[in-house]
Formats: structure tokens, sequence, C-alpha cells
């Protein structure tokens, strides 16, 4: 029933949307006021390699026999509107996913409305997603950004709910161009009776955008509410020479919370300190692009720290009760998941669009390389573009490492991703 | 004696200098009037995009497009649906890709293609020709004119250009030279047509270039009509709202 409600979800859509394309009117005049839906509907099949001697693993499928390859077949399905007027706009970004009839997930990705106001300036309500900083796999000085997975960094998130004002500027002169101002105030995200949070926990971020000299200049904060925690950053980005563009991210942390493992049991901590991130993009004269990032986090783990995590894992597998292996799962996720929870990384990616003549191929490889403990993640995505619209990703994913270090510590060996995207 | 032949060749060489300067002048000038006869200095567009591959294969975009002043563009794509959304800023030489899904822009660079295509970001965001070039020097041809362009600076998708136009000053061809002297692409600017509000100019460029055998990409302006923008249209924070101005 829920896989028939899923379908008709994704069929009315498409076919609203079907309607719409087959006026090609719309594209010498102007747009008319009217609720326009858009998104895409993915087909994945995922092969996992198991790596049975992992903690994780362990803990994840506790006395379950499972071969050694396991696969998921998820159907997902983004569905954007937008409702827009010269002033006023109203839009939507939606995901649902399907597994089983047992495991349909619905997802509000983003509901606000948008208006413009006097002399540049904009407002927005509602859920939105941000996305603040410079680099590519990692930003420090990302405050407002959801966790991005460096696999795959460019995919959608959901936003947080926030007002939005931002107030932006042109000069006609040479050493400045730009000048934006942004405030968000973020509501807490600690809600009494699904309803009702308290006034002192809003939390507010505001950034100052620069382009200076033909620099791109950001200076952020943030302020959690009815704590002493707060950010301070800066990022910016250049080209240095057309085919050459360098970025970087310098947050400072006040009383940053931070949690490690210490006696066996969670530790909380709170910390001040620093992260940063220096990168370049760079385009080789064969449409080749690299990009190259260093990323460092005071408030990561150190390779002992990752260790007591490890052992800490470990011993909730050996103790083989129900409620301890429940318990550091529970804790894993809560304060260990991500793919980069240690101090130091490397982020290495190489693009190639249309390799070799192949104009509806684009192949890339990645390399995310823990410096701490080295291990790493690679990745091959190729993607396939066999009609408009249509995209076929192939996408191997190998972690290596150490039993112990944290990309050979994952549940799994590597991954074959296969996902058939349908754009509408 | 040597007095007057040195005030001689003072007043000949002060002659020359000048002479070059006026004629200098006249091939700017005449770089400009092609600039403002290819578009109006603020407008919308819509265009349609079509790259074509050695292998028979067609893709095709169609881009919303606002200019203003010599060198600020920006560029909304309306279609295919896997585009949809993606915008693109020019200021100067400094252009950005926002990918509404990444949620912030991105620095590109003018040599890359966002479509892929022979067209590179330069060509699809041209601004006046004039804010990128000086003309070197100029020649009479059998519909018109040639002049020779040079890059004013280094951060110029091409270091050298040779332009033909008509003697009411259309741009019929251009070559792009690398700083090498090697040919990169030629841009032929074809059927004439007229826009309305007295814009009367090629609706058609097409570019092949020797580096891509069997390739050829084509621009189609479907509307041309001049209007004006606040400056701030044309700053990264308006990236993701630039559909609003379809409205």
């Amino acid at each position: 029933m829920k896989m028939l409600g899923f379908l008709l979800l994704v069929l009315t859509s498409t076919i609203a949307h079907a309607k719409d394309d087959s006026c090609d009117i719309f594209s010498v005049e102007p747009a008319n006021e009217k609720l326009e839906l858009s998104g895409s509907f993915d087909v994945d099949y995922s092969i996992y390699w198991s790596r049975k001697e992992s903690p994780l693993y362990q803990l994840q499928y506790h006395n379950q026999d499972l071969s050694d390859i396991l696969t998921s077949y998820p159907l997902e399905f983004y569905l954007d509107g937008n409702y827009q007027t010269k002033d006023i706009g109203v839009h939507f970004k939606t995901y649902s996913e399907y597994t089983t009839d047992n495991q349909v997930d619905f997802s509000l990705f983003e509901l606000y409305g948008s208006l413009n106001l006097f002399d540049s300036s904009f407002l927005l309500l509602g859920k939105k997603m941000y996305n603040w900083g410079k680099g590519y796999a990692f930003n420090p000085v990302g405050y407002v950004n959801p966790k991005k997975d460096p696999e795959n960094p460019e995919l959608a998130h959901a936003g947080v709910v926030s007002m939005n004002f931002e107030y932006s500027k042109s000069f006609q002169v040479s050493w400045i161009q730009n000048f934006a101002f942004d405030l968000i105030v973020l509501p807490s995200e600690n809600v009494l009776n699904n309803m009702l949070s308290e006034i002192e926990n809003t939390d507010l971020a505001a950034k100052l955008y620069f382009l200076l000299w033909d620099t791109d200049v950001d200076l952020m904060s943030y302020y959690y509410g009815n704590t002493s925690t707060a950010n301070i950053g800066v990022d910016f980005s250049r080209n240095i020479i057309p085919s050459v563009e360098i970025h970087g991210e310098l947050s400072f942390f006040i009383n940053q919370p931070r949690y490690i493992i210490s006696g066996g049991a969670l530790k909380p901590q709170n910390i001040e300190g620093t992260s940063y991130l220096l990168g370049l993009r760079w385009l080789n004269p064969w449409n080749i692009t690299t990009i190259l990032e260093y990323y460092h986090n005071d408030a990561g783990l150190t390779v002992t720290e990752y260790g007591d995590y490890s052992t800490f894992l470990s011993d909730a597998v050996d103790s083989n009760i129900s409620s301890t292996i429940s318990d550091a799962l529970n804790l894993s996720k809560t304060y260990f998941s991500g793919s980069a929870l240690m101090q130091d990384y490397l982020y290495l990616k190489i693009s190639w669009p249309e390799p070799f003549n192949l104009v509806d191929f684009a192949a890339s490889a990645f390399i995310i390389y823990n410096i701490n403990d080295s291990s790493l993640s690679i990745g091959i995505p190729l993607e396939y573009q066999p009609i408009t619209n249509l995209e076929i990703l192939f996408q191997p994913i190998f972690l290596i490492g150490n039993n112990g270090a944290e990309f050979g510590s994952k549940q799994y060996l590597g991954k074959m991703e296969i996902q058939a995207s349908y754009y509408f | 004696m040597k007095t007057v032949l040195q005030i001689s060749l003072l007043l000949f060489w002060m002659t020359m200098a000048g002479a070059t300067a006026l004629f200098a002048q006249t091939d700017n000038d005449r770089l400009k009037r092609i600039d403002a006869k290819l578009m109006p200095e603020s407008y919308e567009s819509y265009r349609r995009l079509i790259d074509e591959y050695p292998d028979g294969k067609k893709k095709e975009f169609t881009i919303f497009s606002v200019k203003k002043g010599l060198d600020k563009v920006a560029m909304l794509f309306l279609a295919p649906a896997s585009e949809k959304g993606r915008t693109t800023l020019r200021l100067g030489e400094n252009m950005w890709l926002y990918i509404p899904n990444v949620g912030r822009p991105i620095r590109i660079t003018s040599l890359q293609s966002v479509t892929g295509g022979v067209f590179n970001n330069s060509d699809i965001m041209q601004v006046d020709y004039s804010a990128e070039y000086n003309v070197l020097g100029s020649e009479n041809s059998e519909s018109g004119y040639i002049l020779e362009l040079k890059a004013k600076d280094k951060t110029v998708a091409y270091d050298k250009l040779k332009m033909w136009a008509s003697q009411d000053d259309i741009v019929i061809k251009i070559e792009c030279y690398a700083a090498s002297g090697m040919l990169i692409k030629t841009l032929d600017f074809k059927e004439p047509k007229d826009f309305g509000n007295g814009i009367l100019r090629p609706s058609v460029i097409e570019t092949y270039s020797p580096l891509y055998k069997g390739y050829r990409s084509s621009m189609i302006f479907l509307q041309i009509k001049p209007r004006e923008f606040k400056d701030e249209v044309f700053t990264i924070n308006y990236m993701s709202r630039i559909e609003t101005l379809r409205k």
C-alpha cells in the first residue's frame, strides 16, 4: 500500500510536469505566476562488502549470521515546488525514500517563504538549507550547514528552521565591488511538546561578504543562545590565474562541545581551538579539474582517543549483553557519526567530463586521506547520460586502513553504488 | 641647421604619435559601435545553446540572461530539467556557478564550459569586447573591415581576436587566438534578425574549433529586450533569485 502511495506521488508529479514542458512558449515569455514542480526520481542498487571483524559491524548486526555481501535498493524521490511572483515566493523541497512497505520515509528538506524588501534587502522565513564556506569537502566555517558527506558533497540535505535577513550593496570602485550582510535567527531545536521552545535558546548567525580586489571574503560568527559557546570565522576564494582558484577557511571556537571515550564511558568536554582548511581547484588544458584540500579540526579525535572509542565498541561486543550493545550503538550514532571524526585530512578529487571524447560520460576519482591514522576512502564515480535528463552513476568506494583506523574500522570494506536518476 | 633638423624630427614623431593615437581612437570607437550593435548596454535575453558532437548527438540548453554595463552578466538555466535552476554570474573576469542542491556559488573560470561543447564560459557570458580588448590595428575587407584585438590582460580567455565586421559595424566572424598564435576557435555570426527596439543583429552564433574536430556549437537568440537592472542583481547573494526577474 505504501509502495502504491509512493508510486502515485512520483507519477502525479512527473505527469504534471510533463504537461508543463509540452508547451515550449515558456522559454521566450515571462514565466507565469504558478506553482512549478521539478525534481528527480532515483533508483539505487548498492552492493556492500562487509567487514565482519569491525566492531561497528558486530554491533549493528549482533548475533546475525549474514552473507559477506549485502545489498540495498531504495527508491528515492526529490520533489521541489516553487511559486514565485515578482517580490514574494514560496519554495519547498521534499525527499521520500522507499525501502520496503514497512519503511517509507518522508522528509521536508525545505519549506520557506521569501520576500524582496526595500533597497536590495531580502527576508526569508521557514526551513532552509544554508551552505557557508568555500571548501568543497569540508567547511570549518559552515556553522549553519547540514552535516556534509565528503563522499558526496553535492547531495541535498535538510535545512534548518530560521529567519534570514539579507542586504546587498554594489559599489563602482575598483577595490570593492560588492558587500552583503546576512543575519540568521534560529529558534531552538529542543522543542517542548512538539511545539514550544525557550526563547533564550535562540541561536544567531551573521555573515559579512565582500568582493575585495576580485577576492571573495566572508566574515562570519555564530552565537549559541543561552550558552557561552561561540564561533567566529573567515573564508576566502580567489582565482590567482584563470585556471587556478585558491580558497581557505579559518574558524575559532570557544567552549565547543566535544566528546571522547574515557574510562569506558562517554566524557563530554568543552574546548577552545581552531579549525581550518586550505584548498585549490585547478583546471588543466585537457579540461580535467583537480580539487585538493587540507582540513584540520582541533575538535576532532586524536589517534589515542579514536583507539579508546574503538576499544569501547569492542568491549561492548565482547560483553554480549543486548542493552550494552544497544547503548554503544546509539552512542556511536549520536556522538561519533560522520566521515571525518579525526583531526587532519587531505582530500583530492580529479574530474574529467567527456573523457577520450566520450560525450555522454564523466569520470572522476576522489581520495579522503586521514593523515592521523593513514586510513583512506577511495571513490571512482563514473557518470553516463544516455539521454537528456537521465543520469546513471556507477560508484565503487573502497575503505582502506588498519583495524582500528577510522576508515579501516567501518562496517564495510567497500561498496558499489549504481544509481539511475531521472530529472523532471 | 642642426636645430631646424631636430625640430623637424620632433614634429614628425609628434605627428606620427598623434596620427597613431587618432587611428587607434577611431578603431576603438569602431569596436564600441560593434558592441552597441550586438547588444544594448543593459538587456535581458532568451537563448538556446545547441552542442553537436562528432557522433551526431546533440545537447540543448535554454538560458535566460541579463546584462548591465560593460561587464556584468547573470544567467539562469531553464532547460533541460537536469540543469534547471543553475545560475552563473560574471563580474569582469570573476565568474561563479550556483547549483541549487549545493546551495552556494563556487568560482569557475572563463576557460571551462558550464554546458560542455565548444563555447566556453566567456563565450556564453560574453561581455562587451571593448571591456576586454584593445584594438591593435585594422584593415579593409571585401564587405567591411577587419579589426585586430589584443586582450587587456592575461585573465581574458583569448589573447588575440581577429574580428570581421560589415560597413555598418555588424560583426560577421571572429577568430580567437592563444598567446602562442594558435587558432583556438572561430565564431560565425549568422542570420540577421530584427529583435525590435532598434536591435538588428545576427540571431545565430556558430562556433567550431580545430582543437575539437567534428564538434560544433550554436547559440540561437530567441529574444533580446533592453531592460534596466539594479547593480545588486549582479551579486552572488542574488544568484539563487534570478528567476524572480522573469516575473
